[in-house]
């Protein structure tokens, strides 16, 4: 019990969104961290390419970036031969952004309030880890649904009809997935979720895909992706992926966990077992683990010393 | 900002939003100006001439000291190469560094420092 309490206080430690508001978090220190650090980069390039490509713009467009940041999202828009404008909270993000001639226009807005456009300016939108901030209530007169309505609600407006926005994001359980795709359907968005990796639980992402009035005909949601997998080579081809009502929670509740402590202590035959070995280095092989190869050896006792 | 993002944003003001009257925002003052030589995209820009404002656009780029825009955008724009040059001079490469927007339906006032428009509201206003 102690152990779970622990590593549950950690695991919200670890989530910037329980620490302070976006607005004050991506400070100066923070802001200048996203310029230098060639690992966050890569991550944000990667997640950008992949948002791009599940919208599938066939021509260069006018495109919203939301929780634009420093404008890196942005750059990989413009390389990808769109225009775009940013909207983020954080001041500090963006005077970096314009200091390091982000190629895009950036305003200071808060995603809570609406995005404020006139209507049906934008081809499409696309943001990269900005939506999980609106779940949060960490001042008085933010309330989670109210912010989350107003903000679906005004982009709808500001899409043009049959476009898409693509919203990568970083959900707290399956509930804030829920909240946010029951706000978007109610503002009239047909509502998807792609899941890439869903095996591992590190490079695991969540994909939000929001269609503005009816989708196009000739397009068709790339399925998830697979560890391994990558999305260049990939045709349009792929299953539909899977919708949000079957999105099961990543976190065991307690009584799951209960049930799972009672098997292993004895009453369970199959533990290490030969079977049950094979079925680990499966699961971990699937989720990207190197492991040693199976051999008639895997799972045999070892002789006994004197 | 440069003047097309100009041409795209509208009051924050909740009131506004619901009466659809927070557009445009009158550019009142304007301090520092900066003239960018950004890349000219016809596909891009044909593509935008249906979305545009333009008449708000005509108020803005005189704001900014460009007088000479056609009153009214021609018909067969997209075929004008001269007229979409001037249009891409003023849409893509003014950038207001400096300056004050306004609402003219509620009088609320929105600054821009450092090319970035302030759109946040008050507690009081949302």
């Amino acid at each position: 019990l102690l152990s779970s309490l622990f590593s549950l206080t950690f695991y919200h430690r670890s989530r910037p969104e329980y620490q302070k508001p976006p607005e004050f978090f991506y400070d100066r220190k923070e802001a200048e961290s996203y310029t230098t650090s060639s690992r966050y980069q890569e991550i944000q390039r990667k997640m950008t390419e992949r948002a791009l490509h599940l919208l599938q713009l066939n021509e260069p467009g006018m495109l919203l970036d939301v929780g634009c940041g420093t404008g890196f999202s942005g750059d990989v828009i413009t390389d990808a031969g769109h225009e775009w404008i940013g909207v983020d909270i954080s001041k500090d993000m963006i005077d970096v952004g314009i200091e390091r001639e982000a190629s895009g226009d950036m305003t200071l807005t808060d995603m809570g309030n609406g995005m404020h456009f006139r209507a049906g300016v934008f081809d499409g939108v696309v943001s990269i880890s900005a939506l999980q901030w609106l779940c949060n209530a960490d001042k008085k007169v933010n309330i989670p649904k109210r912010r989350l309505n107003r903000f679906f609600d005004s982009l709808y407006k500001c899409m043009c009809t049959g476009s898409r926005g693509v919203f990568q994001f970083y959900p707290d359980g399956a509930k804030q997935i829920e909240l946010i795709t029951s706000c978007a359907t109610r503002n009239g968005f047909n509502v998807e979720v792609v899941i890439d990796y869903p095996n591992s639980t590190r490079a695991k992402k969540f994909y939000l895909v929001l269609f503005a009035g009816r989708p196009n005909s000739s397009y068709q949601l790339p399925r998830g992706l697979e560890i391994g997998e990558d999305f260049y080579g990939e045709g349009n081809n792929g299953s539909s992926s899977s919708s949000s009502n079957e999105i099961q929670s990543g976190s065991m509740n307690a009584k799951q966990k209960k049930k799972r402590r009672g098997r292993s202590d004895g009453s369970d035959r199959d533990f290490k077992s030969r079977d049950w070995i094979m079925k680990k280095k499966d699961r971990q092989r699937k989720q990207g683990k190197s492991v040693k190869r199976d051999s008639k050896y895997s799972g045999r006792k070892r002789r006994d010393k004197f | 900002m440069k003047l097309l993002t100009h041409n795209m944003l509208t009051c924050a003001i909740p009131d506004c939003v619901k009466k659809d009257a927070g557009f445009p925002l009158v550019i009142t003052e304007v301090e520092e100006l900066e003239n960018e030589d950004n890349e000219f995209n016809k596909n891009f820009l044909v593509r935008m001439l249906p979305r545009l404002e333009y008449a708000a656009l005509v108020d803005a780029a005189a704001a900014c000291g460009v007088e000479d825009m056609p009153e009214e955008m021609p018909e067969d724009a997209e075929e004008q190469e001269e007229f979409l040059q001037a249009l891409h001079g003023v849409l893509n490469n003014i950038d207001v560094v400096k300056g004050t927007m306004k609402c003219e339906n509620c009088g609320r006032e929105y600054p821009i420092t450092n090319k970035v428009p302030h759109m946040l509201l008050n507690e009081d206003e949302v």
